[in-house]
């Protein structure tokens, strides 16, 4: 089934008649308008830009060191003393 | 006498041009956290002393996941924990050495768990990226344990923290 896409929201943008040939030429090239390629190229990087913040990558040996310690509660007095204490806005 | 206000999110009118922690980077962080904040790549909790910024942390929903072995692949999905990142914690030097840094990381911790025993948000790690070596010290104070492979990054389960506040509870 096509998926319908509603494109209610209008963004313009201010350029050069330089950046918009190569837009235009790009598009051209990927059979698209010039309004699809930006749209699809800009939403790629955004996803890229998102996905750096909100993701840690880290091997899979500190992977399965990260696995092993969240299985567990660890007894962590430390943390239990200062839970008890006043927070500084209560005192 | 002035007192230390409860944390509640950054708003756009804050003063926040004026707080110093020390670190050029966490001060600089507060002009773009409300943009952030907008975008929900994360959220900043504010606290004032006689009506100036004393100090902020921010958490971000993050996901913890696996760097691509070559070599080993088709091992089915590539893995990833959902984790709570206090990505920063800073008190202006005009309040320092009043606690108000172990108040706020015990208020992140308490939000956290808020987050999760409120709703569908399985979080099974709590992480923090420490700036310097003190401030790893500090996170350590707290049992925090620092990653071997990444020495500036502390884990604690979400089961630890969860075992302590309900026992802080009883």
């Amino acid at each position: 089934m096509p998926r319908t896409i509603l494109t209610e929201e209008r963004l313009s943008i201010r350029t050069n008649a330089e950046q918009k040939a190569m837009l235009a030429r790009a598009a051209k090239a990927s059979h698209m308008n010039i309004s699809q390629f930006v749209l699809g190229a800009s939403l790629r990087e955004a996803e890229s830009v998102i996905d750096a913040e909100t993701r840690i990558v880290v091997s899979p040996e500190e992977y399965d060191g990260i696995a092993k310690l969240m299985d567990e509660a660890a007894p962590a007095p430390r943390l239990r003393e200062a839970l008890k204490q006043k927070t500084v806005w209560d005192a | 006498m002035p007192k230390f206000t409860l944390p509640r999110p950054i708003e756009v009118e804050d003063e926040t041009t004026l707080f110093d922690c020390g670190q050029p980077t966490l001060n600089q962080f507060l002009q773009i956290a409300i943009e952030k904040q907008k975008a929900k790549l994360s959220r900043t909790y504010v606290v004032f002393f006689d009506n100036k910024l004393a100090g902020y942390y921010t958490l971000a929903h993050i996901a913890v996941a696996q760097s691509e072995t070559p070599g080993k692949l088709g091992r089915g999905m590539p893995k990833a924990i959902l984790a709570m990142l206090l990505a920063r914690l800073a008190i202006d030097k005009s309040v320092q050495g009043r606690g108000l840094g172990q108040s706020l990381l015990i208020d992140a911790l308490r939000k956290t768990y808020a987050v999760v025993e409120n709703g569908p948000a399985p979080i099974r790690l709590f992480v923090v990226d420490a700036i310097d070596k003190n401030a790893k010290k500090f996170y350590e104070r707290f049992d925090f344990i620092a990653s071997p492979q990444s020495p500036m990054r502390l884990f604690m389960s979400y089961k630890t923290i969860q075992a302590a506040i309900e026992e802080d509870e009883n």
